[in-house]
């Protein structure tokens, strides 16, 4: 029935799809070539931009939307949208949140669409050499020279201040949240077993063997880090305080050394007395562990304390210090997350101001201590004044209604064994790569460490396959680029004290 | 009728095997068979259900509470004055577009292919039509994501309906084609004897007598639609977000609402369960793609 | 059997509207379509063949994605993860297929030879369920369940005094765990597709082996199977081809861990694509999936045009 009209009618079916590939190959090109040029064309509006006379005049009114990790560090947002609006005119409008290990992705993919869905954004340092480089995000400084928008940089921890804000000369995002691991542990059940705070990992794993085998008041002598995403930085707190670095001069890894088999065979032991499923802790899960009573050590971001104190389990029972070393080395706290706010380039003028000066608004003291003090939510401290100041830490947060719950530390003791501790990690800070492509190395090592923690790869086979992508990495990247990022960024960790 | 017989003859439809060993096993047999899957198919559903009713605290107790203690609705209320009512509207309206979109580009292919295939590509390109269902999204989505940046399209309603027609087409013009296989071009032809024009014969005759097939197709095409999650994941944000992406995004991270999560996947499923409720026989056509005739 | 002729037309006289009414009518019907189809799926993929050669890379600015030949597929058919979401995917999918189909099968034949009317409609409505909800709810529902400190099942198993799997952080059970999930989701696509398959064997095969005394196990082997040939192929290769595009469950569960155990193709293409923005590398994988997506395609479209041929297939 068909067939008789196929050849009849003009269009047969061969000709038909003879038509359509061409059609489709042709147009291809054409998008190829227009495409071609186009790597960076979704990303980038305009670096410059023009400060109107009258600043506090165009945001008032202003509605900005924020994209940020969901969970608990949208709390602070919400908690003073409402404070920040009156000071300022700026209104909070959305906050979207996103997974905790996803925020590279949807921002990564937001930027190179560039669809204008985010005044503001939240993310953490690591990312902010590719985000500058690739013009991703506006330069504040001539907003941060408008009269009453400075952010008070001075007040900040000079590792921050550092490592978080400058790319290439220019400032591009400003601080909210201060990470770096600590050690917590249960100071009563050291004190019942005269036991004294680990201060090298043999020591530290020693520890852990006890409670894990010889006693039975707890579960788990210490609980580690599994899950992919951030497992990396477990690894790199042993790492640093061997002296291990991530390249030498000539961009070569320096990963598959001494330093990294020491590293890795130490947290091997440790995790041997960890919980069974500790390969697959994260965030949550590792801080659970400690604060639901299950093990008597984690080392672990600083806002566990403030959740320590706030938990039935181990409340007036947690002790705060800075995480081992080696005899012969020193000890590093690796600093991987930590949260900064920074303004896509991709907005209108009037909304970057805007986004801005809700940001800086948001990071100063005024603001800013309640949230680090404030056990709703994980943001920790950032600046001087908040270490120095233990007292905000054992007041509720006035900027929110649950006073109670607001409250870190019920006594003046505990909140300067918490300063004192936070201070004392950041003088041995480790730093993490935040330079363009940084994210490439640091995916390669977490997968590689992960598989790691969950028994699937060795010592020796994790570190050389982290070796072969590195330097395979380096290798599509540009060799001589990345030499020259890396010694840049290498400069500026010295200036602040955390490179030898 | 006794109980044992009428059970009997509830669950095995016979009433006049005797009472015996065999019949009894037969029935007890089939008793736990059903309850097997009921459980089975059930538990899960109703776990969620429970979890979704729960305050927060008590959705990490152990041992784990089988009916909430505290029965509260707070989780639901929390999602839909959070993120939950946006991205609920926001996928009623991708989906109902993109359904509508399909099927208005799809069914008269459908025809096409049915009646004449030799003029638009033949039997082959229609099998060939089909087979972009068995892309896996992630292959499309890369260059389709480029394409869609360029021209600034991203995060917007006509994307996303856009978008769905990407497999949502192929779904529509393969079962279609086979519903419209199965009127006899006999009454179509009176039709036309009858001084119609085709197009006339179309939309007043072939139309009408699909329309059962109709139904079934729009409905599955937009429960695909409705369920979508990587395209979404890739081009919304804020705008056009529908419900499938802030699943994940809500759990994992610092510390899992699964209570709120719980309330937003019942909410989700609400209109599948309507519609699997009504249309069951229907949907076995449409899933196998017209291979089995149900 | 002719399309239009213009001598029974009364009402309509010739012209562009005639033309389009009658003669063209299938193919001005299918143009939208085709048209469709072309730009949004073989402009893409040409495009995306295209830069699979090239080494394209969002997240460095002045990337321009330079000609790089054969590099890309050269690095994953070289690289260890690449084969471990490759064979993954394939235990994945093998295993689950083969469960779900005797699984399905099993219950299929049950539900044919002993209920009847109103139970069988009750269990196909529940059954529709699972199938039917989105399966990144549905990987929400099993993590829930799985969850190794408060979650039911491992509750349950305590209870019973039996061993409790660490289901999701476990490299041993994290495939596993998501392969459950997926057997609970697709069983019943298998028993609806096998019952319906099943019911239509006329009975009189069957009667006819009662009266030649066959066994239950004689008839299985030669009626219903026979008979179910084709319909058992079309279930497998429309599970297989559904099971290879896997993504939505596994992103909700276990995000590929830990480590890289339950990792699939599409999971890692994923994040080739959209966490490194190495597009070049990330559309050389999707083509490569492509090549296993096409062969079982193939497969699957040769049955169906078989049946085609003849009647169909049911």
């Amino acid at each position: 029935m068909s067939d008789s009209l196929k050849q009849a009618d003009g269009i047969s079916r061969r000709r038909f799809v003879h038509g359509m590939s061409a059609a489709s190959v042709a147009a291809a090109a054409g998008l190829s070539g227009c495409v071609g040029g186009g790597g960076g064309g979704g990303g980038g509006g305009d670096a410059s931009m023009s400060i109107p006379d009258d600043p506090d005049a165009v945001v008032d009114g202003a509605s900005i939307t924020l994209a940020i990790d969901e969970g608990h560090n949208t709390n602070p947002f919400k908690w003073f949208s409402d404070a920040i609006q009156e000071d300022t005119g700026v209104e909070l409008g959305e906050i979207n949140g996103f997974g905790f290990t996803n925020l590279f992705s949807k921002l990564m993919t937001e930027f190179t669409s560039n669809s204008g869905a985010f005044d503001l954004v939240s993310f953490y340092p690591q990312y902010l050499g590719t985000f500058a480089a690739n013009g991703h995000l506006q330069p504040l400084d001539d907003m941060m020279g408008i009269d009453g928008w400075d952010p008070q940089f001075d007040d900040m921890l000079k590792p921050f201040r550092q490592m978080y804000t400058q790319w290439g000369g220019n400032t591009y995002a400003l601080p909210i949240d201060g990470d770096v691991l600590m050690l917590v542990y249960r100071r009563d059940l050291f004190e019942q077993h005269d036991i004294e705070v680990p201060e090298t990992w043999a020591e530290f794993n020693e520890v852990a063997r006890y409670f894990t085998e010889e006693t039975d008041d707890i579960e788990h002598g210490v609980a580690t880090y599994g899950k992919r995403g951030f497992s990396y930085g477990w690894f790199l707190t042993r790492f640093g305080g061997l002296g291990g670095k991530y390249f030498d001069e000539e961009m070569n890894p320096q990963i598959n050394t001494e330093a990294g088999r020491r590293a890795l065979e130490s947290w091997r032991e440790t995790i041997q007395y960890a919980p069974d499923d500790t390969a697959s802790y994260g965030y949550p899960e590792l801080r659970d562990s400690f604060t639901g009573g299950n093990a008597a050590m984690v080392v672990q971001w600083t806002d566990v304390p403030k959740k320590a104190a706030a938990s039935e389990a181990t409340a007036g029972k947690w002790g705060g210090a800075p995480v081992p070393g080696w005899e012969d080395g020193r000890a590093a706290s690796a600093m991987p997350v930590g949260r900064v706010l920074g303004v896509p380039s991709g907005s209108s003028d009037e909304q970057k101001l805007a986004a801005y000066r809700f940001a800086q608004t948001f990071t100063l003291p005024k603001f800013s201590t309640h949230m680090v003090s404030d056990p709703g939510c994980g943001e920790d401290p950032f600046r001087t004044s908040q270490l120095s100041n233990p007292e905000a830490f054992t007041q509720p947060n006035p900027l929110r209604d649950a006073p109670g719950e607001s409250v870190a530390f019920n006594g003046m003791e505990s909140a300067e064994q918490y300063t004192s501790a936070v201070e004392a990690t950041l003088e041995q800070g480790y730093p993490v790569p935040y330079w363009p492509g940084s994210q490439d190395y640091i995916n390669a090592l977490d997968i590689e460490i992960s598989r790691f923690v969950s028994g699937e790869t060795g010592v020796e086979e994790t570190l050389e396959n982290v070796e072969t992508e590195w330097e395979s990495i380096v290798e599509d990247l540009g060799r001589e680029q990345q030499q020259e990022y890396y010694s840049n960024v290498i400069d500026a960790w010295k200036n602040a004290g955390i490179w030898e | 009728m006794s109980v044992v017989e009428w059970t009997r003859h509830r669950l095995t439809g016979t009433t006049d095997e005797p009472v015996s060993l065999r019949g009894a096993f037969r029935t007890i047999g089939v008793t736990s068979f059903v309850s097997v899957m009921l459980v089975a198919t059930l538990f899960p559903l109703y776990w969620t259900v429970n979890t979704s009713f729960k305050p927060a605290p008590e959705t990490q107790t152990f041992p784990p509470t089988f009916t909430p203690e505290t029965f509260t609705i707070s989780p639901y209320i929390d999602v839909l004055t959070g993120a939950g009512s946006s991205v609920l509207v926001n996928s009623v309206v991708v989906s109902v577009g993109a359904t509508v979109l399909a099927m208005v580009i799809g069914v008269p292919a459908g025809y096409a292919y049915a009646r004449n295939p030799g003029k638009v590509g033949g039997k082959h390109l229609a099998f060939w039509i089909l087979s972009l269902r068995m892309f896996p999204p992630i292959a499309p989505i890369l260059p389709l994501f480029f394409m869609f940046r360029q021209v600034g399209m991203i995060d917007t309603y006509p994307t996303m309906m856009l978008l769905y027609l990407t497999f949502n087409v192929p779904l529509v013009v393969w079962l279609m084609r086979s519903f419209f296989q199965d009127i006899p071009q006999a009454v179509e032809e009176a039709a036309i004897m009858d001084g119609y024009s085709r197009l006339e014969a179309f939309f007043k005759v072939s139309l009408p007598l699909v329309s059962p097939g109709v139904v079934t197709t729009t409905l599955l095409v937009w429960i695909f639609s409705w369920n979508e999650f990587q395209f979404a994941l890739v081009f919304t944000r804020n705008a056009a977000q529908t419900y499938p992406v802030i699943i994940p995004a809500l759990v994992g991270g610092h510390a899992t609402l699964w209570n709120q999560v719980a309330a937003l996947s019942v909410m989700a499923m609400i209109p599948i369960i309507i519609i699997s409720l009504l249309m069951q026989k229907r949907l076995v056509r449409g899933l196998t793609l017209g291979a089995v005739k149900g | 059997m002719a399309s239009s002729t213009d001598d029974t037309q009364t009402h309509r006289s010739t012209g562009f509207s005639s033309y389009v009414r009658n003669e063209h009518l299938e193919y001005w019907f299918a143009i939208p379509a085709l048209l469709i189809l072309l730009a949004l799926v073989i402009f893409p993929m040409v495009w995306s063949l295209w830069t699979s050669f090239t080494d394209l890379n969002l997240t460095i600015a002045t990337s321009n994605g330079a000609f790089v030949g054969l590099e890309n597929y050269e690095t994953l058919l070289t690289s260890d993860r690449f084969w471990t979401s490759i064979r993954n995917t394939a235990y994945y999918v093998g295993l689950g297929v083969t469960i779900e189909f005797t699984l399905g099968f099993a219950i299929a034949l049950f539900m044919a030879n002993y209920t009847r009317g109103r139970v069988t409609t009750v269990l196909f409505t529940l059954l529709l369920l699972p199938m039917m909800m989105a399966p990144i709810v549905a990987g929400l529902i099993w993590r829930l369940l799985f969850q190794e400190s408060f979650g039911p099942i491992n509750y349950l198993l305590a209870s019973l005094g039996v061993g409790q799997p660490a289901w999701l952080s476990s490299t041993a059970m994290s495939l596993n765990s998501v392969l459950i999930a997926d057997v609970w989701q697709w069983t019943p696509f298998m028993i609806l597709i096998l019952y319906t398959g099943r019911l239509s064997i006329s009975e009189d095969l069957y009667e006819a082996a009662r009266i030649d005394g066959a066994d239950r196990w004689f008839t299985f082997r030669h009626v219903t199977l026979p008979q179910m040939k084709g319909v058992v192929a079309i279930a497998i290769l429309l599970r297989a081809m559904d099971a290879f595009k896997f993504f939505d469950k596994m992103f909700v569960m276990t995000g590929g861990g830990p480590g890289t155990s339950s990792e699939l193709g599409t999971y890692y293409n994923y994040l080739l694509g959209f966490d490194s923005f190495s597009m070049g590398e990330a559309t050389a994988m999707s083509w490569l999936l492509l090549l296993f997506a096409v062969v079982l395609a193939n497969v699957f479209l040769s049955v169906l045009e078989r049946g085609e041929g003849g009647d169909r297939v049911v």
